[in-house]
């Protein structure tokens, strides 16, 4: 006998800070042998528990070793022999420790079962055609969607364990001859050195993957679809699956890859470039339309076409509020809508929407507080920062500064400011790829997949923006 | 490629971008009062000899592929000599931004804004050459690239629009040979903008076929400037001289042919992305001129310095475009004639004899 | 320091965030509308009174609604210089005034005796009028012409700009723009063409307005600048525009109403305004004569771009008509021209290509399906009308010869391409080149198609 097993579960169960969801059993089979058994209950399946575990244990005759138990008795996938300073480890991932007097080893038998999300479409990447499935918390579930893609030996998966509380379980997922193993490396050597107290999200990782943490442009991919994570890694990326995280991470990142959908993939590709230019267009009106209108107001009365300026002076004749003062009004109005309707429960919805559709925006007008070309103006704005809805908070910013430089500034300020802003962007680089490439530096080959997308027939090679050792796609 | 050279393609783009400069706002109507129509040939001509001045940089940098042009000239003309150029190429750099920021600040001061201080085209204007430079030649040429495609579509929209008023051809060979090279002699200081590719040639990586491709960039520039040229005296002809704004002019006509009115929106957001990279870039020379002359103090001294010259000539004293380019037609020449010509000249000596990438 | 210095390299965009916060932000919430601080003038007139210059500006007027209705109301200011009266115009209305927007300059037959360039200059370099802005002149006064402009927009769909853009497909060679009279002030034949729109009683010729005021009556007496001692140190104008621009909307119904003036009826004029075509010729800048529609259309012969002219031909008798009046449009027309010099003489010979279809024809003596065909030119027909529009470029030649003025760019033609010959002819006739078309032999041979 090494040890007392009902003192050496105790002592486990005290080590766990005798947590209320800590059970201890010791069963005696009918070969009066005694195994201990200490788990969660909160963390395991109770049914498979009673069935697979202690129903074999009290009915077992002879007198086993921990093996005996592993090969025989305990008909389970996941079972294991481990140390004792793993123990805990398991206990607290839900996994039944199983224990014998005879032997200084332990049995780690895996039945989790904790309440987890079907996969199902993720709300902000919703396809017409293509596949629908979308990332959950559990990793587990993840990673079988990831290699429902890949049934090949070189998709690699690399785990890593980050947080010193939550002992976040993290995998690196990529292709075995497309991935850069610079990348693969940096990216793995990045995450071990995160000193955290916990990763609740994937989010939190994100800015220790970033090169610039503080920089409005994000730096590394989120996606929920496993469609779109495959055909990244396809590329030549690598993919960062995070335990309680329906966000998937990828590096390197550009970009392009904000204007980019899975949907231009499952449609034809002429209307996938076509639909690409309105992205662009969206994300130009997003961020500069409100900016333009102002400084157009403020500033530029002189190029303003007649036409124009004889409508946006009669409709703006008399309000109490200076041009910019009323934008400002106006966008902050959209902004308190919509962050109401986020939190707001289903049922109140409509009346928000009549609130803020009728009595904010028509009356306003109508009691001459706002104009309506104000209106459109910032509604179209609003409208429009979801044709990226990845960066939408990011553009959102924007179109505040934007705002902020147009009214002082005019037209001048805001080219300025583009300037500057696509400078910036050009000297971030992610993980060794050109934040804005393929446009510049321009990368020709890669431009048939840029905004004019070519044929799939026709994409031949891996893109060349960024590391990979394999460019040849299809022959 | 290193992490911080250009590539061909960007170094092409900064090219053509740079030869917009000083050309497309103001000067076909100071031409046109020495040589009236003929202008188009002072044009023509002077854009041969930057082509030729092209030609000698590509063979500069082919036989002295690592080495940065101070280095080539003290190697070859000494150090006292080599700091004197570079502090003439300062000066003349210095006037030319100082042109770029005055004609551009009259055009938007006239067209684009009513009421606005000067204190907004200034601080935008080095907010911007600023930052850019500080974040480096790489940025600022990506960025150039990135906007390449739509502002040489915005040029050519304008010159399209431009065909609704073209009805004849100007009158050329009007006047003498005389008039036309005193005309481009006394506006050289509009030219010469390759001297900025001798300036950061250690930052460019250049191959054969980068070199036909700058070739082929900077050829459809000169194109496309020599028709503006063309289009603006052919629509203008004798109130050429009235025009100051070349590009904006051309296009204020084509209007009645739209319901929207005034279309010279496109020609004010092409000058205005024009002569902030025209600035930056600018800048980002005067500052590598600056570090050799002054090694011990980095980049940030260089950007300061130019500041404080930049903003006291502006603050204190009233120069406005015309002394700028009074002082340029005065003055100048003689040194653009140098430094433009004469200096790439003797560059081209140092390249006979085979290939010296040794020396150092 | 260092410290700073390495903050502000660190984040130069923060820094140049503050520094816009508090240097132009402030000033960017407070900043009204630019349109609420200029006023946004369509039309600018010049006239000479006396010895004062009046500018009108025909200004719109904004309305607070939601519709797409356009207010003007016209603002008339005179001093001893246009500058000056430009000045005082803008302290009427209380906002600053440029004219970006500006489409008409009308100038007054009066004000076109003497040398407008420096008017048009200062209008174009300080008030930024464009180039491209066309320019008219008028007989009457131009405060009286962008009145009933007013009139016309305010009662019918018929605006000024619209209607000179169409007419412009009518006039000469291209639109009488600034540009276009600065073009012919500075070559070297120093003449141009201006566009002229008549105003004169009646409802017949030209496009009437029912309802008008006493234009020149004693309600808007004031308005009409000719007191221009008086208002030197003050406003000038309507008298109810001495209390802003809001007024000036009902200020010409409540100044009548305010000096007791009978009721419009017994006041009212019908006038109408004539847009035939006609212009002036305008010589170093000022008026040398009128000229006619018919005159016009003679000089149109030698422009292809100008199409749509109508031929009358009287008592046509032929083998189907007898003493008929057949109208036909000029649907198209080709001009194939050459310059030479014949024995050092300028040779201009035009080959006048014309595609005519038949509008009306009175007087058949038979089938009337066989001659209402519009393809229908007998060789009588194509007589007439060679004789008809020959005729109709001599009498006009004969008008610019007349008057000295090369408006059809005769000498630049011939220049251009006969550089030498022009230069030696010019030497051996002693002359300039306003004398150079008095000289050219012009040979016009029409040919007369079907559409």
């Amino acid at each position: 006998m090494f040890f007392n097993i009902e003192k050496k579960l105790q002592d486990f169960k005290k080590e766990l800070n005798d947590s209320m969801d800590v059970s201890v059993k010791v069963i005696e089979t009918l070969g009066t042998q005694k195994i201990g058994l200490i788990y969660l209950k909160s963390m395991i399946d109770n049914q498979l528990f009673m069935e697979g575990v202690c129903k074999p244990l009290t009915l077992t005759k002879q007198v086993c070793s921990l093996d005996e138990f592993k090969s025989k008795l305990i008909n389970l996938a996941d079972v294991k022999i481990i140390k004792e300073n793993e123990v805990i480890e398991n206990i607290v991932k839900g996994t039944v420790i199983l224990c014998i007097e005879s032997e200084k080893q332990f049995l780690a038998i895996d039945i989790q079962k904790y309440p987890a999300r079907l996969p199902a479409e993720p709300p902000t990447s919703a396809v017409i055609q293509g596949p629908r499935e979308g990332f959950v918390e559990d990793i587990k579930t993840n990673i079988t969607l990831i290699r429902r893609k890949f049934y090949t030996k070189s998709l690699v998966l690399k785990d890593l364990h980050v947080g010193k509380y939550s002992n976040t379980h993290i995998v690196l997922a990529y292709i075995k001859g497309i991935a850069d193993k610079k990348v693969v490396k940096e990216v793995e050597e990045k995450l071990k050195q995160i000193d955290i107290d916990g990763i609740i999200d994937s989010h939190y990782i994100i800015e220790f993957l970033e090169k610039r943490p503080q920089s409005l442009f994000k730096q590394v991919g989120s996606i929920e679809k496993p469609d779109i994570v495959a055909a990244k890694m396809l590329e030549g990326r690598v993919a960062i699956i995070v335990d309680g995280s329906p966000i998937v991470l990828t590096v390197p990142f550009l970009f392009l890859e904000e204007i980019q959908s899975s949907d231009d993939y499952y449609n034809s590709h002429v209307y996938g470039a076509f639909i690409r230019i309105v992205r662009i267009i969206g994300l130009l009106i997003a961020v500069v339309l409100p900016a333009s209108y102002i400084s157009l107001r403020i500033f530029h009365f002189n190029v303003t076409p007649i036409k124009f300026l004889v409508t946006i002076t009669n409709t703006t004749k008399g309000l109490p509020f200076t041009p910019f003062f009323e934008m400002i009004f106006i966008s902050l109005l959209f902004q308190i809508l919509y962050e109401v309707s986020l939190r707001l429960p289903s049922y109140l919805g409509l009346a928000t929407s009549i609130v803020g559709a009728l009595i904010l925006g028509d009356t306003g007008v109508k009691a001459g507080l706002i104009s309506p070309p104000g209106v459109i103006i910032v509604a179209l704005a609003k409208i429009a920062l979801y044709t990226v809805p990845e960066q939408a908070y990011q553009l959102s910013l924007l179109q505040y500064l934007f705002l902020f430089v147009g009214g002082s500034l005019g037209m001048l300020g805001i080219v300025g400011l583009v300037v500057y802003l696509i400078t910036y962007m050009a000297s971030i680089d992610s993980y060794g790829a050109p934040y804005l490439a393929p446009f510049a530096p321009r990368v020709r080959k890669d431009l048939k997949d840029a905004i004019l997308m070519d044929n799939v027939r026709n994409m031949k090679t891996r893109p060349q923006s960024f590391a990979n050792k394999n460019l040849t796609r299809q022959k | 490629m290193s992490t911080k050279t250009i590539s061909p393609r960007q170094t092409a783009v900064l090219a053509s971008i740079m030869l917009f400069a000083n050309k497309i706002l103001v000067l076909p109507s100071l031409l046109y009062n020495f040589a009236k129509a003929d202008s188009i040939f002072i044009i023509i001509l002077i854009l041969l000899a930057e082509m030729g001045v092209l030609f000698v940089f590509f063979r500069l940098k082919r036989n002295f592929p690592n080495m940065s042009f101070y280095q080539i000239l003290a190697t070859k003309l000494g150090v006292f000599v080599a700091k004197t150029f570079y502090f003439f190429i300062l000066t003349y750099i210095f006037y030319k931004i100082l042109l770029v920021y005055n004609v551009s600040y009259m055009y938007f001061r006239v067209q684009v804004y009513l009421d606005a201080t000067f204190y907004i085209f200034v601080f935008v204007f080095l907010l911007v050459c600023n930052t850019s430079v500080f974040r480096g030649l790489r940025p600022i040429a990506r960025c150039m690239e990135f906007f390449y495609f739509f502002i040489i579509a915005c040029f050519v929209f304008c010159l399209l629009l431009s065909i609704a008023n073209f009805n004849k051809f100007p009158i050329v060979f009007d006047t003498s040979i005389k008039n036309i090279f005193l005309g481009g002699f006394k506006h050289l200081f509009c030219f010469g903008d390759f001297i900025v590719l001798f300036l950061i040639m250690d930052k460019i990586e250049l191959t054969k076929k980068g070199q036909w491709q700058i070739f082929r960039y900077v050829s459809f520039a000169m194109v496309l400037i020599v028709v503006l040229y063309i289009m603006f005296y052919s629509i203008f002809n004798y109130t050429s001289f009235v025009h100051k704004n070349a590009v904006s002019d051309i296009i204020t006509f084509s209007y009645r042919f739209t319901d929207l009115g005034r279309l010279d929106m496109v020609a004010i957001i092409t000058v205005m992305f024009l002569s902030l990279f025209q600035i930056s870039v600018g800048v980002y020379a005067f500052c590598e001129c600056f570090k050799q002359l002054f090694p011990k103090l980095d980049l940030f001294y260089g950007v300061i310095t130019f500041d404080l010259i930049f903003l006291s000539l502006i603050l204190l004293s009233s120069l406005d475009y015309l002394q700028v380019i009074n002082l340029g037609t005065l003055i100048v020449p003689y040194f653009a004639i140098v430094l433009q010509y004469v200096l790439p000249l003797i560059c081209l000596l140092f390249t006979f004899g085979g290939r010296n990438e040794k020396d150092s | 320091m260092k410290k700073i210095l390495d903050a502000i390299k660190k984040t130069p965009m923060l820094l140049a965030l503050v520094v816009i916060a508090l240097g132009f932000f402030p000033r960017a919430i407070i900043a009204p509308s630019e349109s609420a601080t200029n006023a946004i003038v369509t039309a600018v007139g010049l006239d000479k009174v006396e010895d004062n210059y009046e500018v009108t500006l025909l200004t719109f007027l904004s309305h607070p609604n939601q519709s797409y209705s356009e207010q003007y109301e016209v603002i008339s200011s005179s001093a001893p210089s246009v500058s000056e009266a430009f000045t005082n115009a803008s302290l009427q209305i209380g906002k600053t005034i440029s004219l970006f927007h500006t489409h008409t300059a009308i100038v007054s037959e009066d004000m076109l005796q003497e040398d407008i360039v420096n008017s048009l200059d200062y209008l174009a370099r300080i008030a930024s009028l464009p180039q491209s802005c066309v320019l008219i002149s008028t007989n009457v006064t131009s405060k009286q012409f962008l009145e009933f402009v007013q009139e016309l927009d305010r009662e019918s769909d018929i605006n000024l700009e619209d209607l000179l853009f169409y007419t412009s497909n009518y006039m000469f060679w291209k639109f009488t723009t600034i540009n276009s009279f600065y073009e012919g002030y500075y070559s070297p034949v120093h003449s141009s063409i201006l566009g002229h729109l008549t105003i004169q009683q009646g409802d017949v010729n030209g496009i009437p307005i029912t309802k008008i005021d006493n234009v020149t009556g004693a309600g808007g007496g004031q308005s009409g600048g000719s007191g221009g001692g008086e208002e030197s140190g003050g406003q000038s104008g309507s008298s109810s525009q001495a209390t802003g621009a809001m007024e000036q909307t009902t200020g010409k119904e409540s100044s009548n109403q305010s000096e007791g003036e009978p009721t419009t009826q017994n006041n009212t004029k019908q006038l109408e305004i004539i847009n035939d075509g006609s212009c002036i010729l305008i010589k170093d800048g000022k008026l040398q004569s009128h000229m006619s529609k018919e005159q016009l259309r003679g000089l149109n012969w030698l422009n292809s771009a100008i199409s749509g002219a109508v031929l009358t031909l009287e008592n046509v008798s032929d083998e189907n008509f007898d003493n008929a009046k057949l109208i036909y449009k000029v649907q198209r027309e080709q001009i194939l021209d050459r310059i030479e010099y014949e024995n050092g003489i300028p040779v201009y010979t035009a080959n006048l290509k014309l595609y005519i279809s038949l509008l009306e024809a009175n007087g058949a003596k038979e089938d009337v399906s066989k001659t209402k065909e519009p393809s229908y030119i007998s060789d009588r027909v194509r007589e007439m009308i060679e004789k008809q529009v020959k005729s109709e470029i001599n009498s006009s030649l004969n008008f610019l010869i007349e008057n000295r003025a090369d408006t059809i760019d005769m000498y630049e033609r011939f220049y251009q391409s006969k550089r030498s010959e022009t230069k030696q002819f010019l030497k051996s006739i002693s002359g300039q080149p306003e004398d150079f078309l008095e000289n050219v032999v012009f040979k016009v041979i029409v040919s007369i198609f079907p559409v």
